[in-house]
């Protein structure tokens, strides 16, 4: 029973985490967005389209994102390995390599789709000479 | 040849209409050196960027060299941008981040070349244009009328033969003004069609041809 608390209240701080994440995520693009945006009409003067350039963006977020899941995949992986405490600790590695890597890459993919939404759809309000034009 | 047919183009924010091109027809051939002048918010550089596929008309039909542009979806279009017209702006419009190589280069990124034929290309436009000793300094360490220039190689290398150039000069001061205008004078006797927007009679007078526009109009066709 005990465990049992303890673990939705990790879930909970988990749930927590992640969408506060998301949501410093989603500023921060967004503002990168709009800083970058004179860049992406120039692109485009000189023959992107404005598909090309969210694609471009979409991607780089996307292995930012891989390499973070990477990095803690390792890191909890191995405090696991290297915990000392338990009988647990087989149950817990494979839980960890089968059942929670696929939701990891779920969780991964569904991020990434709510993250993105917002500054994308920023970026696609604007028209081309729209971005260019310089604004003081 | 540039054909513009009955062009008409308007903004809409919220309720509000603004009619900014109103029954422009304009023929421009292959090899001319065109003036657009006209006072601010008259609608030079929408007409601009309706011609050089960066915006697309309301209504109205514009065809280049027989294509029908206005029908063509948005990858043909950025094909016509980076092989077919290429622009100047006025605030130079170089990626503040890069290096004047690498803006130069930009309009090879679309195409399938090697690092070997892209340098080739840059150091072959920067070295017509004088300015190999930049190609390594980003935009900040520039005077403007080395930006210039390389905002003109990167038009260069793009190898499009429509240049439009809005208000080219309007950040120069005089004598790089002119400077930039023999600089387009010369390249207009080698073959390349040249658009320019400005406001200053002098520099307009370095064109064939001078269009007058007032509130979306033209007015004379001198
Ligand atoms: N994206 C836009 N939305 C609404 N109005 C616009 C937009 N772009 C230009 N305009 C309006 O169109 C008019 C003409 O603009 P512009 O073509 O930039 O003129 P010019 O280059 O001759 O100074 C201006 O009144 C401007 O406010
Ligand atoms: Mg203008």
């Amino acid at each position: 029973m005990d465990n049992y608390k303890i673990l939705k209240l990790n879930v909970l701080f988990a749930g927590i985490v992640i969408i506060c994440s998301a949501i410093s995520i989603i500023s921060v693009l967004s503002v990168s967005v709009l800083l970058n945006k004179k860049e992406y009409g120039i692109r485009i003067a000189f023959g992107y389209t404005k598909k090309s350039i969210m694609k471009s963006i979409f991607f780089e977020v996307l292995l930012l994102q891989i390499i973070a899941v990477v990095l803690s995949f390792i890191y909890v992986y191995y405090s696991y390995v290297n915990s000392k405490i338990s009988a647990f600790n087989l149950i817990y590695l494979s839980t960890l390599r089968t059942y929670s890597l696929i939701s990891l890459i779920v969780l991964l993919m569904v991020f990434l789709a709510i993250v993105m939404t917002v500054p994308l759809y920023i970026l696609s309000r604007y028209e081309p000479a729209m971005l260019i034009k310089e604004e003081e | 040849m540039i054909q513009l047919k009955n062009i008409y183009k308007e903004y809409r924010t919220g309720d509000i209409i603004t009619k900014v091109l109103n029954d422009i027809c304009l023929e421009i051939r292959k090899g001319e050196f065109v003036a657009i002048m006209g006072a601010s918010g008259s609608g030079k550089t929408t007409l601009l960027n309706i011609i050089g596929c960066m915006d697309r008309p309301s209504k109205g039909e514009y065809i280049l060299d027989g294509i029908c542009v206005n029908k063509l979806k948005d990858k043909k279009l950025s094909e016509i941008r980076n092989k077919k017209v290429t622009f100047v702006f006025q605030n130079f419009a170089l990626m503040e981040k890069y290096t004047a190589f690498e803006n130069i280069e930009l309009p090879l990124l679309r195409r399938h070349l090697s690092l070997h034929e892209r340098k080739k290309i840059v150091t072959d436009v920067a070295k017509q244009l004088g300015i190999e000793e930049q190609l390594y300094k980003r935009p900040k360490q520039m005077s403007g009328g080395q930006q210039q220039r390389v905002a003109i190689a990167r038009a260069l290398a793009s190898g499009a033969d429509i240049i439009l150039a809005d208000e080219p000069t309007g950040a120069l001061d005089h004598k790089n003004g002119l400077e930039f205008m023999n600089l387009l004078q010369q390249l207009n006797k080698q073959g390349k069609t040249i658009i320019l927007v400005t406001h200053d009679k002098e520099v307009a007078s370095y064109a064939s041809r001078t269009i007058h526009i007032l509130d979306g109009r033209i007015l004379e066709n001198v």
